[in-house]
């Protein structure tokens, strides 16, 4: 679907990727259309595009800047998002950037997302805090679904085949640590998901690439 | 009538676009037009920079035009002039329409036109490329944008014209169109024309729009090989 191209006519309910005119539904975006028939609703989905803060995403962010009262952290989006020190510590700090300083990572919640999104990070649980060490990689935030896999298939089935310990964000950031030679492996797996997401078959053709991968290394 | 190049009077240039040129933008494209090579980068939604430019309801969309040193006969002084700040403008109001600002408030888009050769007809190929770019960011947009130009040349009304007949030529008309509703999003005219030549002349660009709009799709879809 390209944007422009007429997706139905009469009465759906819209999802993302659709606007109405009239009595015509168009798709705006690069997409894959999906029709989701319980609920009569409509929608394209998107093969391109920055990612956008929703609540309850975990993210992978970078502090770029300390503020008195705040953290400004880079989520790889058009907004920065702030983090207030009370969803990340449990103590009073004077000195914030003791805490985290600018050029950390940090492995983050979505706590809250307003209209214009400005949002608000959570970082006072495990596994959310600061990165230490590893790798960061990108892949198009579109294409995270895909690098999970099914209640997670994917993204086991590649830190099983690697033995290496990965962190997804939302956002399309992807953290991981490991021996180097496994993370060398994780890159090229995400530049494959990133390249091929939208062919079928792609489980089967990462397994193949983490087997032949993991015979070579061993 | 016979034209320069044998071409019919409502025969476009050989056009080829490809998406997803540039890795470091989050979209773009190339266009080849006839003897035109036109580069278009995306980049944002993004911070605002001048701060002051925001607007707290929707993103702002910024274009800048290009022409570089090499892409004419005599060589042209670098940097922005009377003319590139001029189509930069018109290409920003003939883009605008067809995106959806709305979705991304407090944003910057930038749109970057980078012309490697020119021969009649740029800021066209210009939109169309920056259209395709566009859509390659995911930026959400109502319908594409699609630019084509119809012109006069040796007394007779033609569909986009080479160099030689734009210098030579009487009169010359840029015009982008969103095809799906036939909106005018760009509309130029140098030169001299009576109304009914005006009338043949718009008729011609509408055509040669949607045939630009047609490849523009096909240019899209191919990125994804289906």
């Amino acid at each position: 679907m390209t944007p422009g191209t007429l997706v139905a006519q009469g009465e759906y309910a819209l999802g993302s990727g659709v606007i109405r005119e009239g009595n015509e539904i168009y798709s705006t975006v690069l997409g894959l259309f999906y029709y989701q028939d319980n609920k009569k609703l409509v929608r394209v989905v998107p093969l391109e595009g920055k990612y956008l803060p929703k609540a309850g995403d975990s993210v992978v962010g970078k502090i770029v800047k300390v503020l008195p009262g705040k953290w400004l952290v880079n989520i790889n989006s058009a907004y920065l998002a702030s983090l207030d020190p009370r969803n990340a510590l449990y103590d009073r700090v004077d000195d914030l950037s003791r805490v985290y300083n600018v050029g950390d990572l940090i492995f983050a919640k979505i706590d809250y997302v307003n209209e214009i999104y400005d949002a608000s990070l959570f970082t006072k649980v495990m596994p959310y805090g600061k990165l230490r060490g590893g790798k960061i990689y990108e892949i198009h935030p579109t294409r995270v679904p895909r690098l999970i896999g099914k209640k997670g298939s994917m993204i086991y089935m590649i830190k099983q085949g690697t033995k290496s310990k990965i962190l997804v964000g939302q956002n399309g950031l992807i953290w991981a640590t490991g021996k180097d030679k496994m993370t060398d492996v994780i890159g090229k797996v995400i530049t494959i998901i990133d390249n091929e997401a939208h062919i079928s078959g792609l489980t089967d053709r990462i397994k193949e690439f983490l087997e032949k991968e993991g015979e070579q290394n061993s | 009538m016979k034209r320069g190049d044998g071409r019919k009077k409502d025969e476009l240039r050989n056009v080829r676009m490809e998406v997803g040129v540039l890795k470091r933008a989050d979209g773009s494209a190339y266009v080849e037009w006839g003897n035109n090579k036109v580069f278009a980068s995306v980049y944002g939604p993004r911070e605002v920079i001048p701060r002051f430019l925001a607007r707290n309801d929707r993103a702002i969309l910024r274009c800048k035009y290009n022409m570089t040193p090499f892409s004419v006969e005599d060589r042209k002084r670098p940097g922005p002039d009377r003319r590139s700040v001029e189509i930069g403008k018109v290409t920003a109001g003939a883009l605008e329409p067809a995106v959806i600002l709305e979705t991304y408030p407090n944003s910057m888009i930038n749109v970057n036109i980078e012309v490697m050769q020119a021969d009649a007809g740029t800021r066209c190929a210009g939109i169309t490329a920056a259209t395709l770019a566009l859509v390659d960011a995911g930026i959400p947009m109502r319908d594409l944008v699609s630019a084509c130009a119809a012109g006069k040349a040796n007394d007779g009304i033609i569909l986009d014209l080479s160099k030689e007949e734009d210098n030579k030529g009487q009169a010359d008309i840029p015009m982008a169109i969103m095809p799906r509703s036939e909106e005018v999003t760009l509309l130029q005219m140098d030169g001299i024309l009576t109304e009914d030549e005006l009338e043949e002349a718009l008729k011609l660009a509408v055509g040669g729009c949607k045939s630009i709009y047609e490849l523009q799709k096909n240019a899209l879809m191919a990125k994804y090989g289906e």
